[in-house]
């Protein structure tokens, strides 16, 4: 049997709970705003991708644990962030196809429902379904790619440092947003959607591809890589 | 099967492991005894794969187990507490033992799931202690990993299960042999499965020797000071107590015949020192040697 088969059902298992269990809130929450729909004419505009986004940026932090069990289990580093990143993009897909279904369901049930959901893609102005399926899943790898090399900075270097990373990049935030020219910023996001929505993708597969760079040789434990650095 | 050439390894500037040499190319069952902080653990993880070394020669059943994808098939390793997720069942532990483990034996395993009575459908982290550790004693032993590392395999069992472990341990190995590695701080526990002893101590390997050689060191002697003082000339002392003018001393000599003959000769009682006693004063001797 093939080595990575291991990892990859351990982590498959790993992030399936909290998966299926925001899928089940996400359908709840689509039952009751089409309820809403259908019993008041002006119930208005709803936003039903929460769960399923936020429990993406989550999975890096929930699921982290799987680098112990298969670190125990005789896997190595490599294989721990590569079932994760695998595992996540099955469950990223999976997520964003039963969005879209409820979305396509939602505006082909019935004139008498007056209930809209917000879909990021309405910012792209095209009608495709491809674009709709795209621009939610290059959200979803970038809320996961965001979770991820924060996570995976956190564990090899530690709350400390983190928290001092964090800072810095809020204050030159802050400083670019009081004192610097952010209008192309928001020409990018509100008037060339989709081009956002590739330049985030782009910037997750760095974040992804950074992350892999530090786990594959990171610490057993939290905060050790600054020991392994020191080694001589 | 497994080869350390002058292994050592720290955190940062804390040695854990310092040249450490050891060589075993049968498949027996291998005991390693250290005191808390002796750097078992770091070799045991070490041997597994799951840290580097920073310098030497290390090879475990003909690879070097750091980020080798080839490591799940050779090594398993059973740590003391062993991160089992909390979702899984005992059904979990055994399914993705047969994913990591190539020579994973289901029927072993199943037969040793019944053998402990083991829950199969309850979470193994709402598990006592003791049905814990029956958890890694079944991944391990069915893991049929040609190097086996446990450690502390028998924390928590009651003393019929500890015997269930020990009897299911000999079988299988006597079916399929492989080189298992038994960590313990209580050499009681595992004296009579291994073959072979290796003692960890101040971060590395400093005996390594069959079994029944190590039993026979450690001489105990009381008597009147004198008397004791007399018979421990050219000796190693490993403990020694003084009340009044009785004397007890422990030597670090291998117990015979002549010891008994001479003991009796000096009006001095001369007995086996327990192992366990005999490995702790042998680990502290510096320490004894000082009061």
């Amino acid at each position: 049997m093939n080595t990575f088969v291991g990892p990859f059902r351990l982590m498959m298992k790993e992030l399936g709970p909290t998966f299926y269990i925001n899928a089940l809130i996400t359908f709840v929450l689509f039952i009751f705003f089409t309820i809403l729909g259908f019993s008041n004419a002006d119930s208005g505009t709803f936003m039903l991708f929460g769960p399923l986004f936020i429990i993406f940026l989550l999975y890096p932090f929930i699921n982290f644990r799987g680098y112990r069990y298969i670190l125990s289990l005789g896997g190595t580093r490599k294989q721990f962030v590569l079932a994760f990143y695998l595992a996540a993009f099955i469950y990223s897909v999976s997520g964003v196809l039963l969005l879209n279904l409820f979305y396509y369901i939602s505006t082909h049930m019935s004139e008498k429902n007056s209930v809209n959901f917000i879909h990021l893609a309405n910012f792209v102005n095209d009608s495709n379904w491809f674009v709709n399926l795209w621009v939610d899943f290059s959200w979803i790898v970038f809320v996961f790619g965001l979770g991820m090399i924060a996570k995976t900075i956190l564990f090899n270097y530690g709350t400390l440092v983190s928290l001092t990373i964090t800072t810095v990049l809020l204050i030159i935030s802050v400083i670019v947003f009081v004192f610097g020219d952010i209008s192309w910023l928001l020409d990018l996001i509100f008037n060339q959607h989709l081009l956002f929505v590739n330049v985030m993708l782009g910037v997750s597969v760095l974040f992804l591809s950074f992350s892999y760079i530090l786990m594959r040789n990171a610490p057993l434990e939290k905060g050790n890589r600054l020991n392994i650095k020191t080694k001589s | 099967m497994i080869k350390l050439e002058n292994v050592s390894f720290s955190y940062g500037h804390n040695p854990v492991l310092k040249n450490v040499n050891i060589s075993e190319t049968e498949p027996i069952i291998l005991g390693l005894w250290g005191r808390n902080g002796s750097g078992k653990t770091t070799l045991m993880k070490v041997l597994s794969g799951m840290e580097n070394i920073d310098s030497g020669f290390i090879n475990v059943n003909g690879i070097a187990p750091y980020n080798n994808k080839e490591t799940m098939k050779n090594i398993t390793y059973m740590q003391e507490n062993h991160p089992f997720s909390d979702l899984w069942d005992v059904e979990d532990a055994l399914r993705f033992g047969a994913y990591f483990n190539e020579k994973w034996d289901q029927e072993l395993a199943e037969n040793l799931v019944n053998l402990f009575k083991l829950p199969r459908k309850k979470k193994i982290k709402n598990f006592s202690k003791g049905m814990q550790t029956m958890v890694q004693i079944v991944v391990g032993l069915a893991s049929k990993a040609p190097v086996t590392i446990m450690d502390e395999p028998t924390n928590g069992l009651d003393a019929y299960m500890r015997k269930q472990f020990k009897d299911a341990l000999l079988n299988t190995v006597e079916e399929d042999p492989r080189l298992i590695i038994l960590s313990t701080h209580h050499i009681d526990e595992i004296e009579a499965l291994c073959e072979k002893i290796a003692i960890i101590h101040q971060n590395t390997i400093v005996r390594y020797e069959e079994m029944e050689e190590l039993k026979m060191h450690g001489v105990h002697l009381s008597g009147t000071a004198e008397a004791v003082e007399r018979l421990m000339e050219g000796h190693t002392i490993l403990e020694k107590r003084r009340l009044g003018k009785q004397m007890n001393v422990m030597l670090d000599a291998a117990y015979s015949d002549e010891w008994k003959t001479r003991a009796k000769e000096a009006g001095v009682t001369a007995e086996k020192a327990a192992l366990q006693d005999y490995l702790v004063n042998f680990t502290t001797k510096k320490e004894v040697s000082k009061i």
